[in-house]
């Protein structure tokens, strides 16, 4: 008896946690089914954060694309950068036959491999944002950060009339993608502007808390300090709130890389200069829609790799003036799509 | 002046042979020079108020503590303890009114713990177990101590109290040579329970183990003895055998009367 | 009284005692997580398109995903049963294949295969010293686990970041990713064989050997273990040791899929670890580890995440469904614990 009414009390646990999971998929399986027009392309996604606004930029603009040319989107990332983690959700995804796979690489290497196999077993794979090690993807979209830092370091020219001391606060030393966001930059500023002295770069690790620290300590040191440049968002957050504490709003111009909702407020308010930005959302609209057109063309068969490494998409300036502009709109990160 | 009480006429030596032990903490002083000796075959009750100085007098017999001074021989060869594992080594085993078993083992593992039954073979080499040679020789032991438990292939923790002493007791005969020490083992038990483990420590004695209980249930206790032995303020003062002695010498023993009175 | 003593337990009757074996097997924690693990393939399967995800691929695809999850299962499920915690086990994964993957590329010239068989040999031996590490400072130091291994967590994620500048390694010999990462033999990816051979070493020690029992009593009353005169401390060291070695193996199988390391990955694989034993069963106050439970837990979470993924649900939902298995199992183990009852049972069987 007792063992019945046990098991039965187990049965209905069991049944409970079944039933909420069932609940949770169809209820909210529904909304991703979109039909359009004759034929309907199924895509799927994968990213390397579905947290950041980045990525979801990206999402507002696949979904966009999706939308227009009647193709359904399955949006897939780990919650958090891991590798092991997207590769895996890409493999999964893979399994489910898509029409077309768009990925937003975190490595350049740990792809190559899985997107060979799925462009062989005729799925076109395209790139938005990041670069794989081999050229094996259809097509791969993202700014062209070097011409991004050329354009940085013209605006601070002429925001310092060409005379100052510039701080940086970057990633860390080993990461060659946060490198790209300030090496063009340097480069640029010593060949064209030699009155703007560069300190030795620093390193927050994306901390806005040790960023804060280390603009601190920049400022106490340099009094000539006129100009700091984060290579993101949450360093930009750190170093304002360090400038504003030493009360040097005024004599010290803050430049930073992307357009995180934080950094655009900033960017309003004042406490940021000067942002430059690339664009998800275009990435994001590019990636898919290259996928449609390539499948709008019937091939079938192995898809060809791209024989370019990219295709670059836009990247924009932004400051006060501009960021209110509708052409200035696709390069504001998003933390929702509408 | 304690009584001597040395059996005459022993041809083994004690089993535990205790000479001027002291052991003092701080300014306490614990143990002011007992001398003790514990036979195959006897039950000792071991008797006091609270803080007399019993279960400090145990742990040095058994490794827990060492003495400050004193001497003490085990079946006849004088040794110093390090630890009970020393102890053990010289077939001295202690029961403890907390148990020391493992609630989630089975009473087998828990019996055997340390001393495992491994098969014969590659695979006793790899470590596999003889469960079943284990279970006949668990079977055979607490059959022999009259403990009836439902099977030894139940976890410890779904037995009673008075199971789990009867278990730890039935470890300690099945791999102690010499002699017992019990602290208190029915301090936690109901009466039917305390009969029960009386009744394994008399069957523990007669199997030729010397076992020296401490407890503070005098009644049942003393039916039980053998020998008696009281310790007041650290010292010895009253060690006889237990035939004849009435209850109320004891407690004048454990309070101080006799020694007011003959001293 | 010696003379009253033998049990007599009448012969149970045939019925009787094949509901005892059914008893046993539904309070088994593993049967319940097992079905729960069916259930979800089945509604997965149901509302995937085409049904994908019971195609042979798709349980391909679940099987090496569950590899390196396994892996940790098993070893943190291990060191609960003996009463202690590993949240090391993510950065552990890290440095070994850094470390692994370093050995490898200084012996890339020496030939691919021994650079991939020694560079295996590191990955395992890199874990296995971490273990050690682990060990040594819960006995030596007395530095409870949960903090120790809090803080080699920190000691190995650093040590990684160190050697790496904090990007991650590549260009690892090919064959690494077409003779293992991602060969399938049989049928079954061979990472996935490699992680299941190990668990089933690991459920024959543990129900069948002396180690087994050791290990169990460690965690069950480390005092009982300490009297029965077992070296607590050495045991804890080869334990720890081993589980790290576990680890080690998962920290190849890594870069062994994607060709490269992820050194800003594994921050939960500890915590996913614990999860997954947990709702196998494991107390988390030591001596009681159902491994196979241990097993389909680990199952579970991979089943969710592929499964969603499958169904095209966002990420999201795999950590809150995670979450709410995670404390309905233990809730509901907990329930049964304390309405089963078990001392009076017997004391039933007893009096009858
Ligand atoms: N570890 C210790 N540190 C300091 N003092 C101690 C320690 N152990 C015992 N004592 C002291 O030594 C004396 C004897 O204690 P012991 O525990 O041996 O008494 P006991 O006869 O077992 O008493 P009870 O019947 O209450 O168990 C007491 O005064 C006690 O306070
Ligand atoms: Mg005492």
């Amino acid at each position: 008896m007792r063992m019945r009414t046990r098991g039965a009390q187990r049965l209905t646990g069991l049944a409970g946690i079944a039933a909420l999971t069932a609940v949770a998929i169809t209820g909210c399986g529904s909304s991703s089914s979109s039909s359009g027009g004759s034929k309907s392309y199924s895509i799927a996604a994968v990213v390397a954060d579905a947290a950041d606004p980045y990525y979801v930029s990206m999402q507002c603009g696949a979904e966009q694309e999706a939308k227009r040319s009647g193709a359904k989107l399955n949006w897939q990332g780990p919650a958090a950068v891991d590798t092991a983690k997207e590769v895996s959700a890409l493999n999964t995804v893979s399994i489910t036959k898509p029409d077309g796979i768009m990925i937003s690489p975190f490595s350049p290497t740990a792809f190559v491999a899985p997107v060979q196999r799925i462009m062989k077993a005729g799925t076109p794979v395209t790139l938005a944002d990041g670069e794989l090690s081999q050229k094996v993807a259809y097509r791969t979209f993202h700014a062209d950060i070097n011409a991004a830092g050329a354009a940085l370091a013209q605006r601070m020219a002429s925001a310092l009339g060409a005379h100052g001391t510039l701080g940086i606060v970057a990633q860390d030393p080993g990461d060659p993608l946060d490198g790209n966001r300030y090496a063009a930059l340097i480069k640029v500023l010593e060949a064209k502007y030699p009155g703007i002295t560069v300190l030795p770069v620093q390193y927050a690790n994306v901390s806005t808390a040790r960023s804060a620290s280390i603009a601190a300590g920049l400022l106490r040191a340099h009094p000539e300090l006129n100009v700091l440049y984060a290579t993101n968002g949450p360093q930009a957050a750190g170093v304002a709130s360090a400038i504003a504490a030493a009360k040097r709003q005024g004599s010290v111009k803050l430049f930073a890389f992307d357009a995180t909702p934080q950094e655009v407020s900033q960017l309003k308010s004042g406490a940021i200069d000067t942002l430059v930005a690339q664009s998800p959302f275009l990435e994001g609209q590019q990636g898919v829609r290259a996928l449609v057109s390539y499948l709008k063309q019937g091939t079938s068969g192995p898809v060809p790799a791209a024989t370019e490494a990219y295709v670059p998409t836009p990247f924009k300036v932004l400051t006060k003036d501009n960021v209110e502009a509708p052409a200035s709109k696709p390069f504001l990160y998003l933390s929702s799509c509408s | 002046m304690p009584t001597s009480a040395s059996i005459e006429g022993r041809d083994e030596p004690a089993v535990i042979r205790a000479r001027g032990l002291i052991k003092t903490f701080g300014h306490v002083a614990a143990l002011q020079g007992v001398d003790l000796e514990l036979y195959g075959g006897e039950v000792v009750a071991l008797l006091g108020d609270n803080g007399a100085g019993k279960s400090t007098l145990t742990k040095c017999l058994c490794g827990v503590y060492q003495p400050d001074a004193g001497e003490l021989e085990l079946a006849g060869r004088p040794v110093q303890l390090r630890s009970i594992r020393d102890a053990e080594a010289y077939g001295i085993s202690v029961v403890y009114q907390d148990l020391a078993l493992a609630p989630d083992l089975t009473v087998l593992e828990n019996i055997f713990l340390g001393h495992e039954l491994l098969r014969t073979g590659l695979l006793g080499r790899a470590g596999a177990l003889a469960r079943g040679e284990m279970a006949q020789r668990a079977d055979a032991a607490l059959q022999a101590l009259g403990i009836d438990l439902p099977s030894v292939r139940i976890p410890v923790s779904e037995l009673s109290g008075g199971q789990r002493q009867a278990v730890a007791i039935a470890r300690a005969t099945m791999w102690t040579r010499a002699g017992i020490l019990m602290d208190e083992p029915t301090a936690a038990l109901g009466t039917r329970q305390s009969d029960i483990v009386a009744n394994l420590i008399t069957a523990t004695a007669a199997r030729g183990l010397g076992v020296m209980v401490i407890s503070h249930d005098l009644p049942r206790v003393m039916e039980i003895a053998t020998r008696v032995i009281v310790l007041r303020h650290g010292r010895v003062v009253l060690d006889t055998p237990a035939q004849g002695l009435s209850r109320r010498d004891v407690v004048d023993a454990m309070v101080g009367y006799a020694e007011e009175v003959h001293g | 009284m010696a003379e009253h003593a033998v049990s007599s337990r009448p012969a149970a009757p045939e019925r009787g005692e094949r509901r005892a074996v059914l008893q046993r097997v539904a309070g088994h924690p593993a049967f319940w997580i097992a079905l729960i693990d069916v259930a979800l393939i089945l509604i997965f399967g149901l509302l995937s398109p085409n049904n994908v995800f019971w195609t042979l691929g798709s349980f391909q695809n679940l099987a090496v995903d569950s590899a390196e999850a396994l892996l940790l299962t098993t070893g943190v499920a291990l060191l609960l049963g003996a009463g202690e915690f590993d949240i090391s086990q993510g950065a552990n994964v890290v440095l070994s294949s850094v470390i692994g993957g370093k050995v490898m590329l200084a012996l890339g010239s020496a030939g691919t295969l021994p650079a991939i068989l020694l560079g295996a040999l590191t990955c395992v031996a890199c874990g296995a010293g971490m273990g050690a590490v682990n060990g040594i400072v819960v006995t030596k130091l007395g530095v409870n686990s949960l903090v120790a291994t809090l803080g080699t967590l920190g000691i190995a994620t650093g040590a990684a970041d160190l050697i790496t500048n904090g990007s991650d390694l590549a260009g690892f010999p090919l064959q690494l990713q077409s003779a293992f990462g991602s060969r399938v033999v049989l049928g079954v990816p061979l990472p996935a064989l490699v992680a299941l051979a190990l668990f089933g070493v690991a459920w024959l020690v543990l129900r069948f050997t002396r180690s087994g029992v050791r290990i169990l009593a460690l965690g069950s009353s480390r005092e009982s273990a300490v009297r029965s005169g077992l070296r607590v401390d050495r045991l804890l060291i080869v334990l720890f040791l081993l589980t790290g070695a576990l680890v080690g193996v998962a920290g190849f199988i890594d870069i062994s899929r994607f060709g490269t390391t992820n050194v800003s990955g594994h921050q939960t694989d500890a915590l996913a670890s614990i999860g997954a034993a947990v709702i196998g069963g494991a107390s988390l106050w030591g001596g009681r580890v159902p491994l196979l439970g241990a097993l389909f837990g680990a199952l579970l979470a991979v089943i969710l995440q592929d499964g969603l993924v499958v169904v095209g649900l966002s990420p999201f939902f795999q950590l809150i469904a995670t979450g709410v298995v995670l404390i309905a199992a233990v809730h509901l183990d907990q329930q049964r614990r304390q309405r089963s009852g078990r001392p009076g049972r017997v004391r039933a069987r007893l009096r009858s």
